[in-house]
């Protein structure tokens, strides 16, 4: 309970006590105000930090004493599975009242409280001495010296019974109309602050909830990661040496025993030995589209004209020599992503543009770039095999081929992954092409 | 102790399979007379270190060839080993292995592996690969004189 008053404030209560007879002046209902506000402004600070309910209630009751001197107040808290009222604070009335009164029954008749949270009503018990609900409790009450108690019920904004706020005083008293207005609003912000508190350790406990949930997720996704991690450790291990094996018996086969197999015997072991090592670039292939997804992407600027005329100089070099091939590299923009994954990119649109023309009389090769404002396409152009447009969809779509292996050898990953590293830098793939006449295949990248 | 220098090639293979085509490459060329192959990790230590059930002296290879993923200690914790022997230490070392993982070559270059070496699936890859392989460390290179120990 508050120790120390201010003059100002005693008087400003003797003039609003001297109201109910004569004439209240403007005076006196200004100096109240200021008051609330005062006691209001800190309360609302308290509610919006991190001050826990009991101190904030403490301060409301406070802050009524203050307006009403010689008030004792109390907040009691209702408890719906016991339909009891306690745990609440009345800094002003003594232990031993206090502790009598927790766990108190809602019911009419049970002092002022009680009676005021079953019946949702105001309860002002003038004198405590004669008045029937008290008489279980009125020596309980003169010991810790009050005569009257009136009792507001605390209701929630929808209507739920929270709690009472209650005004003792040490006489016996009627409640005048400020009176009346003030314990009403006393309720009105303990139900404020009750149900702030309320929503708050709401949200909090939605929140660790929500964190919970998230760790674990994220857990699973670490495991499943390491297992497919582990899946693909063992698919490179394990998948290859068999087909080593494979390979290597059969040319050991056609080594040392040419001159036991005929034609048909050497071609019959050149079909597997050609087919294990398919195998193994489609492993190869598999792992590198796997390990995309999970690789760090280091951004750096790029000079796409130096990647293009090195890639384009590597796989030259592996070309058949009868192929003859122009090359035009025009003035490409730069851009910014991971060299390593574009220089994949690059390598798997020009090796796919020298691949797809090599039956043409001379191989005409384009690269070009377009400025489209917030991005830059890159564009590939070739005069080879092309393709049907009605089949487009599945060009970047995994192991999905549009040309017989016999034509056009292939795994059908090269142009997923294209995909998967255009679409992890923000970009966009694009093809178009004409059976017989060529095509174009074309990567943009945003601009950094 | 004595120290026994031969075989000139300790191959560490658990795959039948590799076994023969590595010890065929090396012979193809003659690259080799003497070539000694165990099936996984802890023969080859207990070979190397004289505590198997062989009873051989310390043997000290003039190269190793020793594969990654072998049953009972793998590849890594043998190149642990011999890098962590006094008479072995400076014995070449070569990985020869199917796993391109980037954390597996890391660990053997931090373990000292004198060279690592992804086995190609195609024959004639292979076998040039361990041409290559007993031409340099076993032709062209000049290993420290054998320590008198």
């Amino acid at each position: 309970m508050r120790t120390t008053e201010s003059t100002s404030t005693l008087s400003a209560h003797d003039k609003l006590w001297q109201a109910g007879e004569q004439h209240q002046t403007d005076n006196t209902e200004r100096d109240l105000l200021r008051v609330r506000e005062r006691n209001r402004a800190h309360i609302l600070e308290q509610l919006a930090g991190d001050i826990d309910i009991f101190t904030i209630m403490h301060s409301i009751v406070e802050s009524i004493q203050e307006e009403d001197t010689g008030s004792i107040c109390t907040i009691l808290l209702y408890d719906k599975e016991t339909n009891t009222l306690g745990s609440g604070v009345g800094p002003g009335m003594p232990k031993f009242y206090n502790d009598a009164i927790d766990g108190i029954s809602v019911g009419e008749g049970i002092g002022s409280c009680g009676t005021a949270a079953f019946s949702k009503q105001l309860v002002t018990v003038d004198d405590i001495g004669t008045h029937p609900y008290w008489a279980a409790f009125k020596e309980l009450a003169f010991k810790a010296g009050v005569q009257s108690c009136w009792s507001q019920p605390i209701l929630s904004s929808k209507g739920e019974m929270v709690g009472t706020f209650a005004i003792y005083h040490r006489e016996p008293r009627t409640p005048e109309p400020v009176d009346l207005e003030r314990i009403a609003y006393g309720a009105r912000f303990a139900n404020l602050a009750i149900e702030n508190r309320r929503n708050r350790a709401e949200i909090l406990e939605h929140r660790n909830h929500l964190e919970k949930l998230v760790a674990e997720r994220t857990e699973a996704l670490r495991h499943a990661n390491e297992e497919l991690e582990a899946f693909s450790y063992s698919v490179s291990h394990d998948l290859r040496a068999p087909l080593r094996a494979i390979a290597g018996f059969s040319n050991i086969m056609i080594e040392d025993y040419s001159d036991k197999l005929d034609a048909d015997g050497q071609k019959t072991l050149n079909t597997i030995v050609v087919n294990a090592l398919r195998m193994g670039t489609l492993i190869d292939d598999i792992l590198s589209f796997s390990k995309l997804s999970r690789a760090e992407k280091i951004n750096t600027e790029l000079d796409m004209k130096a990647i293009f005329r090195n890639v384009y100089d590597e796989l030259i070099r592996q070309e058949p020599a009868g192929h003859k091939v122009v090359f035009e590299l025009g003035e490409l923009a730069p851009s910014f992503g991971d060299q390593a994954m574009i220089a994949q990119v690059v390598t798997n649109f020009v090796s796919n543009a020298l691949k797809y023309s090599r039956n043409t009389s001379e191989t005409h090769i384009i690269v070009s770039s377009t400025d489209n404002g917030d991005s830059t396409t890159y564009s590939v152009k070739d005069n080879g095999a092309g393709f049907d447009e009605k089949y487009k969809n599945k060009l970047f779509k995994i192991f999905s081929r549009l040309h017989n292996d016999r034509d056009f050898e292939g795994t059908g990953i090269g142009l997923s992954i294209v995909k998967k590293v255009i679409e992890r830098h923000g970009g966009t793939v694009s093809a178009e092409g004409e059976l017989g006449k060529g095509a174009t295949f074309s990567f943009s990248l945003p601009k950094a | 102790m004595t120290i026994k220098e031969y075989p000139e090639v300790l191959l560490v293979e658990d795959r039948e399979e590799d076994a023969t085509l590595t010890i065929r490459a090396l012979k193809k060329y003659n690259l080799i007379n003497d070539i000694k192959w165990l099936e996984d990790g802890q023969y080859a230590l207990d070979y190397l270190f004289g505590t198997g059930p062989e009873k051989v002296l310390q043997a000290v290879p003039k190269l190793i060839l020793l594969d990654l993923k072998l049953p009972r200690v793998n590849g890594l914790e043998v190149l642990e080993q011999i890098r962590s022997s006094e008479g072995l230490r400076s014995t070449p070392v070569i990985m020869m292995t199917s796993s391109k993982e980037d954390v597996d070559i890391k660990k053997a270059y931090e373990l000292g592996v004198n060279s690592y070496i992804v086995k190609p699936i195609d024959f004639a890859n292979f076998a040039e690969a361990v041409k290559q392989v007993g031409l340099y460390w076993l032709m062209l290179n000049q290993p420290p004189a054998p320590s008198q120990k």
